[in-house]
């Protein structure tokens, strides 16, 4: 890019920001952020660069009727797009203690694992948020070396990613790699963490930028946790 | 409905837990930030049903982008504005299509966004700074960009408020917003 396009990119993503394009520069100059992260980033600058102007409004409530309209628009969000057997663990959400509802939870979650011939320790677990509600079901298979994560209620993927995390004993966190928010994910798992797998091992997953934690551990918010329950047979 | 910005710590754990789908936090986000977001809303629709729908798309938006937010983007509350005033252009350019014209320059000229109350609404020590690099620019430029961020304008509206050519707009637009930057690296 010449010096001058280089101008013009920034100068078009500060009107862009500033909402000043004429309609037909706008539409072009949005179809190209949808595949330029360099342009999106330099309109994230001008938002940024601007937005203390927005301090001059005095707040003003909203209607009471605003919220509803909000909730009822994210509900399909929300509980995914099919009906799977893992959303009829959202019943478990209003049980009386955190504990309570993790264990039922994942009594039914072993109950559901489809009957393979157990070559060794299996675990599983549930990647559950602050509230305990949970988030992820994760099964881990150490003699075949298998991870398999499933969403427990599907999410559109958004700039930051999913990445999972193993915690032994005292051990620094090891990486399984980045989880799929919409989708199962299934992966082998490296011989050396394959051996370091043990009952009440914690899992935890942090928001990291695309393609991972760039420090090998985690740099993000650690948002879910759980920890590794054996299953036989 | 609170009055003085939530801290951004808050809003920062708020948007963590609404990415991974906890509604709850999302309400209490919708709760903290709602007020001060709806004022921005309504400045630039300049109507409360318009203002409103703006309100539900960009709510959304944030919920489904909420994994998204990192803190190199600004503090939560500057990151949700954006999106409410990127929905708000949006909503504003479908929709002049069918306004006549007389019409708009007349909801234009509420509120000059250019006045003195501005800078002393602007408290905290970043929008000072930002006031202080509008200052330095020349009249023209500085009316160009607060019209535009304040009330949505285009640059051809820009021209027919500051009964100016275009071209001579685009050039205050270019040259203004390059010197703001550069104002702002200093």
């Amino acid at each position: 890019m010449t010096p001058e396009e280089r101008e013009e990119l920034e100068r078009q993503a500060a009107e862009y920001a500033l909402g000043t394009l004429p309609a037909d520069e706008r539409a072009r100059f949005e179809a190209r952020l949808a595949h330029d992260a360099a342009a999106c980033k330099l309109v994230d600058a001008w938002d940024r660069r601007l937005s203390p102007l927005n301090e001059a409004h005095a707040p003003i409530a909203p209607p009471p009727t605003l919220w509803p309209r909000i909730a009822r628009a994210i509900a399909p969000r929300a509980l995914g797009a099919g009906r799977s057997p893992w959303s009829s663990l959202r019943l478990w959400r209003g049980l009386a203690g955190a504990g309570l509802a993790a264990a039922l939870a994942l009594a039914l979650i072993v109950a559901l694992l489809p009957r393979e011939a157990a070559l060794g320790p299996r675990y599983v677990a549930l990647l559950a948020d602050e509230a305990a509600t949970p988030v992820f079901q994760v099964s881990l298979d150490a003699e075949s070396g298998r991870l398999a994560a499933r969403p427990l209620a599907p999410r559109a993927a958004g700039e930051r990613v999913y990445e999972l995390w193993l915690i032994a004993g005292d051990a620094a966190p090891r990486s399984l790699g980045v989880l799929s928010p919409d989708a199962a994910t299934e992966r082998a798992l490296p011989a050396a963490i394959a051996a370091e797998l043990a009952e009440l091992a914690v899992l935890a997953v942090s928001l990291e930028p695309p393609g991972g934690s760039p420090t090998g551990q985690p740099s993000g918010p650690v948002i879910l946790k759980g920890r590794l329950a054996r299953i036989d047979g | 409905m609170t009055t003085t910005p939530p801290r951004a710590e808050l809003l920062a754990g708020l948007l963590a837990r609404t990415a991974t789908g906890d509604e709850r936090a999302f309400q209490r986000l919708y709760e903290a930030t709602g007020a001060h977001l709806f004022a921005v809303a309504l400045r630039i629709m300049k109507a409360r049903d318009a203002a409103e729908d703006v309100m539900q798309d960009a709510y959304v938006r944030i919920w489904d982008s909420a994994s998204s937010y990192a803190p190199e983007k600004g503090t939560p509350l500057a990151w949700m504005a954006a999106i409410v005033r990127h929905r708000a252009i949006d909503a504003l350019r479908r929709r002049r299509a069918h306004v006549p014209l007389d019409e708009i320059a007349e909801r234009e000229t509420l509120a000059d966004p250019a006045a003195d109350a501005l800078a002393q609404a602007l408290q905290g020590a970043e929008a000072r700074r930002l006031m202080a690099c509008l200052e330095g620019l020349g009249e023209a430029q500085k009316r160009c960009i607060l019209y535009a961020y304040f009330d949505g304008l285009t640059q051809e509206a820009l021209a027919r408020r500051l009964e100016a050519p275009l071209g001579t707009v685009k050039s205050w637009l270019r040259r203004g917003l390059m010197h703001l930057k550069e104002c702002l690296e200093r």
